[in-house]
């Protein structure tokens, strides 16, 4: 083992001093070890000497070289002639893409509609016990939960003092008297913003004040027939909301309360599409098939998406994405250039990473006789592989299935490197009960129409299934 | 129209003559392909093991450096290109292709000694009973010259992974051919 591993820093001329002596005397000792080291340096010499009788042919070195030597002439002056094509349209048609997208979104900001008033409201128990509905001041929508929150606060608090106050046979003393005093003082007309900002204040007031008028003997008494009125099931009712929410009344009921008011709100802002968001952001993950390639060719696409709110309903925004896709072509060319025509057309940006995989349908090897080299012409079929980038603006509207589902569709029209796009999706959006996160998943096509190409189909298409995942706020 | 770069070819890398091709200077390509035509060729025929394989293998390794020109990314050109060169042959060695053959590869060459014949066909049957990875790493070292850094970089494995593959492929060359070669007096 200790001669092998000075062997082998013999052959890589790695031994130090020390290795050297310990190697001289192994091998003056060993016979065995002297007779390895003069076949394995044998050996070594008859590898060298192969390897210098082996010459690559002269007539194929010669043609191999000129058929690659010429086909990267040849497309130094193609991709130079590309791009002098190129430029004068492709930055326009970018810009003009991305003003427009900018453009269609200030213009639905500036045009969205006011977000319609939520109808919050009380029931006021008349003395006679006939329900009287009251309706709350007008708050804000759904989309304002702060304000909604405070509106809510406010009609049940009123309407809990008021069934304190029936039940106080309309003489309000203690606890009672100075809670209807402080609604007296606070007013009706106070503005929800206003009530908002005080409703802490108010919260801890009422906290104190409650237990002292229900522990009175007169709540206690006979009178308290009236309380069987729930005015938070009643509220709740008259709110559409449908989870139950039981206020008794005894001495907690102050922290009752505050854990209803809490599931009220939330109820009040379940009731609108799911989730919502104002602003969204979101990423698409597609794979699919071109759609005029007859054989099977592999289509991955992602993109990247902000959208806003116009309505709870009605979304738009702006996507940007990469696409990457085989295109099937049919070349005629020649033998010097052995399938190397030129990968990319129009609207593709470039080959990826590792270049196409042809099938050459001439034979790959070269039978010309030593000296003239005739092109021979071939018909070939290359599937090149493309990318393209591209950028949208899209419409995206949906429709609610349940608390989670949605049911959405998405028109984006936008441009690509020198070609228009077009892009249809339909899919079903999942919002988990924390509505943080929506995922995605549909399917969708999109077509693309090159301005510079001078093939005779000027368009493709392709569709596929797409998955992803949105946030916002 | 073909460009001529005003440096000599010489002086340059070949990651610089590289960049020369792509912007369409023959001459820098030439040079290029001078450098590495007789490594590429040895590489072929004693991983292959079979001519027309080889010859095959090597129009088709400087065909993909055309077709991957721009996967390459402007540094380490020789390990580039020989990590094409790799893929080719392992390829072809994995589909066995039924080429026509090239005639006139054999029929230009110098007549060859009995010898040299004999000896050829002894090193081919020996290096054909090696581990492909041991002889892909012996070839790269004996018969190209490339370090043991050069054949981990081309190969994708450590240093010490070669070391050890091309030790190993010696010894049992070793033991293969010598007493067919030395012991009947080839």
């Amino acid at each position: 083992m200790e001669f092998e591993q000075l062997l082998r820093k013999y052959f890589d001329g790695a031994m130090t001093e020390a290795e050297l002596e310990r190697f001289q005397s192994l091998l003056e000792n060993v016979p065995e070890y002297r007779t390895e080291l003069r076949q394995s340096l044998e050996i070594r010499s008859l590898l060298h000497d192969d390897a210098l009788n082996l010459k690559p042919p002269t007539d194929l070195a010669e043609h191999v070289r000129i058929a690659v030597g010429s086909s990267f002439e040849a497309d130094a002056i193609v991709d130079q002639a590309e791009q002098t094509r190129r430029r004068p349209i492709g930055a326009p048609l970018r810009i003009s893409a991305g003003m427009l997208a900018a453009a269609c979104l200030l213009v639905s900001v500036a045009l969205s509609p006011t977000l319609p008033p939520l109808a919050s409201t009380a029931v006021r128990s008349g003395a006679a016990g006939a329900s009287v509905v009251e309706t709350a001041p007008a708050v804000a929508s759904s989309s304002r939960p702060a304000i909604a929150k405070a509106a809510v606060r406010d009609a049940m608090r009123r309407a809990v003092a008021r069934q304190m106050a029936l039940q106080a046979d309309t003489e309000p003393t203690g606890g009672a008297a100075e809670y209807m005093a402080l609604l007296a003082h606070e007013g009706p007309s106070r503005s929800p913003r206003s009530s908002a900002a005080g409703s802490s204040g108010s919260t801890n007031i009422a906290r104190l004040a409650l237990p002292d008028m229900l522990t009175s003997p007169r709540a206690s008494g006979s009178g308290s027939s009236i309380l069987t009125r729930d005015p938070a099931e009643l509220l709740n009712r008259s709110m559409g909301t449908t989870t139950a929410y039981k206020l008794t009344y005894d001495s907690t009921l102050a922290l009752r309360a505050d854990a209803d008011i809490a599931q009220v709100e939330t109820g009040a802002q379940s009731r609108g599409i799911s989730p919502d968001r104002t602003l969204t952001i979101g990423v698409t993950l597609g794979a699919g098939q071109v759609a005029e390639n007859a054989s099977p060719t592999a289509l991955l696409q992602n993109s990247y998406y902000f959208s806003f709110s116009v309505t709870g309903n009605d979304r738009i925004g702006v996507e940007m994405g990469a696409s990457a896709f085989q295109q099937e072509r049919a070349t005629t060319g020649g033998s010097t250039s052995g399938g190397m025509a030129k990968g990319g057309q129009g609207m593709a940006k470039g080959t990826l990473g590792m270049p196409t995989e042809q099938s050459v349908k001439s034979s790959p090897t070269i039978s010309t006789p030593s000296g003239t080299i005739a092109p021979v012409r071939t018909e070939e079929q290359q599937r090149l592989e493309q990318q393209i980038t591209y950028g949208a603006v899209f419409y995206d509207r949906r429709i609610k299935l349940s608390k989670s589902w949605d049911l959405c569709g998405r028109l984006a029209v936008g441009a690509a490197d020198d070609a228009l796009l077009g892009n249809v999706r339909a899919y079903a959006a999942y919002t988990f009960p924390s509505k943080g996160v929506t995922l995605t998943m549909g399917i969708g096509g999109s077509t693309l129409y090159s301005l510079t190409s001078k093939a005779t189909a000027n368009s493709s298409g392709n569709y596929g299934i797409y998955y992803g995942v949105e946030t916002g706020f | 129209m073909a460009k001529k770069s005003t440096i000599r070819s010489s002086e340059l890398s070949d990651d610089d003559l590289f960049c020369l091709t792509q912007n369409g200077d023959t001459e820098a390509f030439n040079a290029l392909f001078r450098r590495y035509e007789r490594k590429v060729y040895l590489y072929c025929m004693r991983v292959l093991l079979d001519e027309d394989l080889a010859h095959d293998a090597f129009q088709e390794a400087f065909m993909r450096l055309y077709e991957h020109r721009r996967s390459y990314d402007g540094r380490n050109f020789m390990v580039w290109f020989f990590t094409i060169v790799r893929n080719v042959c392992l390829n072809m060695r994995r589909n066995k292709k039924v080429t026509v053959p090239f005639e006139t590869s054999i029929a230009n060459e110098a007549p060859a000694k009995i010898t040299d014949v004999v000896l050829n066909e002894h090193i081919v049957v020996a290096l054909n009973q090696l581990p492909i990875d041991h002889r892909e790493a012996l070839v790269l070292y004996e018969y190209d010259g490339y370090s043991y850094q050069e054949i981990a970089d081309i190969t994708g494995v450590s240093i010490a992974t070669v070391k050890i593959r091309i030790f190993r492929a010696r010894k049992l060359l070793r033991t293969l051919l010598y007493p067919v070669v030395y012991d009947n007096g080839v």
